[in-house]
C-alpha cells in the first residue's frame, strides 16, 4: 500500500515537473527542479540498491519527456548516492536516535541546509553536463546557485507550511 | 574466486552507482554526437507519442475556440470565392485562365508542442519531410502568420514561431504599403516590433500589419498583427511599433505549412552560387 503511495506521489511530481514547472511557468535559465524532492523525503526508507534504481528511473523519465538525454538521471542518481553522507553531515543534531540519522527527524535549520546542499550538487551535475564544457566553472557554479536557490525557495515555503502544521 | 565475489557483494552499490552513471553519461555523450544519436531518436519518438496524447486531451478542452477560429477562416475563404464576386465584365474582355499559375499549395498539420514563455520558443509539429516539408518553409494559422520550419526529422517538424528572436519577417502596413522588419523583443508573448516604419507615414494605433511579396516564404497578404503605439526611434528619421499579434501562441493547435512552388527557381536568382 505505501508503495503504492509512493508510487503515486514519483509519478506526480514528475508530471508537475513536466507539464507545469517547465512548461508554463518559467524560462528556461531559472526553472526550479523540484521533482527530487522525493529522494530527500521518500527514497530514504527504501534499500540502497533500490534507492539508485529509483532515482535513475525517476531522472531518466524527466530526461524522455523533455529530451534532454540522460543529464537528469545522471544528476538524480548522483544525489542518491550521496544521500546517505550528507544526511550524516547535517544530521548530527536530531533529536532522536543518534544513530539513524533521518531527514524527516532532523531540526528544521538542518532539514533546510541539508536540502540546499543536495539541491546544489544535484543542479550543478545537471548543469555541467548539460552544457558539457566544465571550462565555463564560474557561469556554471553561478547557474547552479541561482537555480538551486530558486528551488530551494519553494521547498522552503513547504517546509514551513508544513513545521507550521 | 571467492574472496573476488565477497568482494563484489559489498562493493555492489558502489558497482551498480558506477553502471547507473556509465549509462546516463553514455546516453549524454551519445544525444551531443550527431553520427550516434540513436537514444535522441527513441526519446523523440516517446515525446513524440506523449505530447500527441497531451495534444488531444489539449485539443478537446480548445474545441469550442478553434471552431471559432476555424469558421472564421471559412467566413474569409468564402469571400474569394468565385460565387461571392460581381463579375463585371461585360464580355468585352478574353479571359485566359492559364494565365494564373499556382504559387502556393498548403499542407495542414497540428501543433503537439509549444512553448511561449520561454526565451526561444519553438513549436513542433506533426508532418515531417515525409510530407515535404523542408526547412525555411513558411508556417501560418488561422489568424495569420505562425513562424518558419527551422528544422525537420522524417514525421515532425521544428518550427520558429514569431515569438522567438532569431527570426525576423517583413512586415508591410495593409494601408499604406511601408514596411519594415518584424522581429520579437522578448518579454511578452503577445507583443511584437516593427522598426523602420518612414517619419511621414501616416501610421496610427488599430492599422494591420501584413505579409506582402517581400516576405518571401510568406503569401502576401496574410495577417501579422495590429499596430497597438508607435514611438520615434533615435535617429528621427523612422517610427518604431509595438504589434499586437494576431496569432494567439499560448492556444495554437492547427496550422498550414506553405509550399512555395517557385521558391526554387527564386532561390536560383537569390542565391546564384547554388547553380
Amino acid at each position: 500500500m505505501k508503495m503504492l503511495r509512493d508510487i503515486g506521489i514519483l509519478l506526480l511530481m514528475i508530471a508537475i515537473q513536466v507539464f507545469f514547472l517547465n512548461e508554463y511557468l518559467f524560462n528556461h535559465y531559472l526553472n526550479p527542479y523540484l521533482y527530487i524532492y522525493p529522494v530527500f523525503s521518500i527514497l530514504i526508507f527504501y534499500p540502497r540498491f533500490w534507492q539508485l534504481v529509483i532515482a535513475f528511473a525517476l531522472g531518466a523519465s524527466i530526461d524522455i519527456l523533455e529530451e534532454s538525454a540522460g543529464v537528469h538521471a545522471a544528476a538524480t542518481v548522483f544525489l542518491a548516492f550521496i544521500m546517505p553522507m550528507l544526511t550524516r553531515v547535517f544530521g548530527t543534531g536530531r533529536e532522536d536516535n543518534p544513530d539513524v540519522p533521518h531527514f524527516k527527524t532532523m531540526s528544521l535549520e538542518r532539514r533546510l541546509g541539508l536540502l540546499f546542499v543536495g539541491f546544489f550538487l544535484h543542479h550543478f551535475v545537471l548543469f555541467g553536463l548539460e552544457s558539457f564544457q566544465w571550462n565555463q566553472f564560474g557561469i556554471l557554479l553561478q547557474r547552479s546557485l541561482y537555480s538551486s536557490l530558486f528551488s530551494f525557495i519553494f521547498v522552503l515555503l513547504y517546509q514551513l507550511w508544513n513545521a507550521r502544521r | 574466486m571467492r574472496y573476488f565475489l565477497i568482494l563484489l557483494h559489498r562493493s555492489r552499490i558502489l558497482l551498480l552507482f558506477i553502471l547507473l552513471e556509465a549509462i546516463a553519461v553514455y546516453w549524454v555523450v551519445s544525444a551531443k554526437s550527431y553520427p550516434r544519436a540513436q537514444f535522441n531518436s527513441v526519446t523523440t519518438e516517446i515525446n513524440g507519442r506523449i505530447s500527441n496524447f497531451q495534444d488531444d486531451f489539449q485539443s478537446y478542452l480548445n474545441l469550442r475556440i478553434e471552431n471559432a477560429q476555424l469558421a472564421e477562416e471559412n467566413r474569409r475563404l468564402r469571400e474569394q470565392l468565385n460565387e461571392s464576386l460581381l463579375i463585371q465584365n461585360y464580355g468585352a474582355d478574353t479571359i485566359n485562365d492559364s494565365v494564373l499559375n499556382q504559387r502556393y499549395t498548403y499542407l495542414p498539420a497540428k501543433v503537439i508542442h509549444s512553448s511561449h514563455l520561454k526565451a526561444s520558443n519553438y513549436l513542433i509539429i506533426d508532418k515531417g519531410s515525409r510530407s515535404g516539408v523542408k526547412p525555411h518553409m513558411g508556417v501560418i494559422g488561422p489568424l495569420g502568420v505562425v513562424g518558419m520550419v527551422s528544422s525537420v526529422s522524417s514525421n515532425f517538424a521544428r518550427v520558429i514561431p514569431l515569438i522567438n528572436n532569431s527570426l525576423s519577417i517583413s512586415a508591410a502596413l495593409k494601408s499604406e504599403g511601408y514596411f519594415g522588419p518584424l522581429k520579437w523583443p522578448g518579454e511578452d508573448y503577445l507583443i511584437s516590433q516593427v522598426t523602420d516604419i518612414p517619419r511621414y507615414s501616416n501610421v496610427k494605433a488599430g492599422d494591420t500589419l501584413i505579409t506582402d511579396g517581400r516576405s518571401r516564404y510568406f503569401p502576401p497578404g496574410i495577417s501579422i498583427g495590429v499596430v497597438e503605439s508607435k514611438t520615434l526611434q533615435a535617429d528621427q528619421n523612422f517610427f518604431s511599433l509595438e504589434v499586437a499579434l494576431s496569432t494567439d501562441f499560448a492556444n495554437i493547435a492547427e496550422v498550414y505549412v506553405v509550399k512555395d512552388l517557385f521558391g526554387a527557381e527564386l532561390d536560383t536568382l537569390q542565391n546564384p552560387a547554388i547553380q
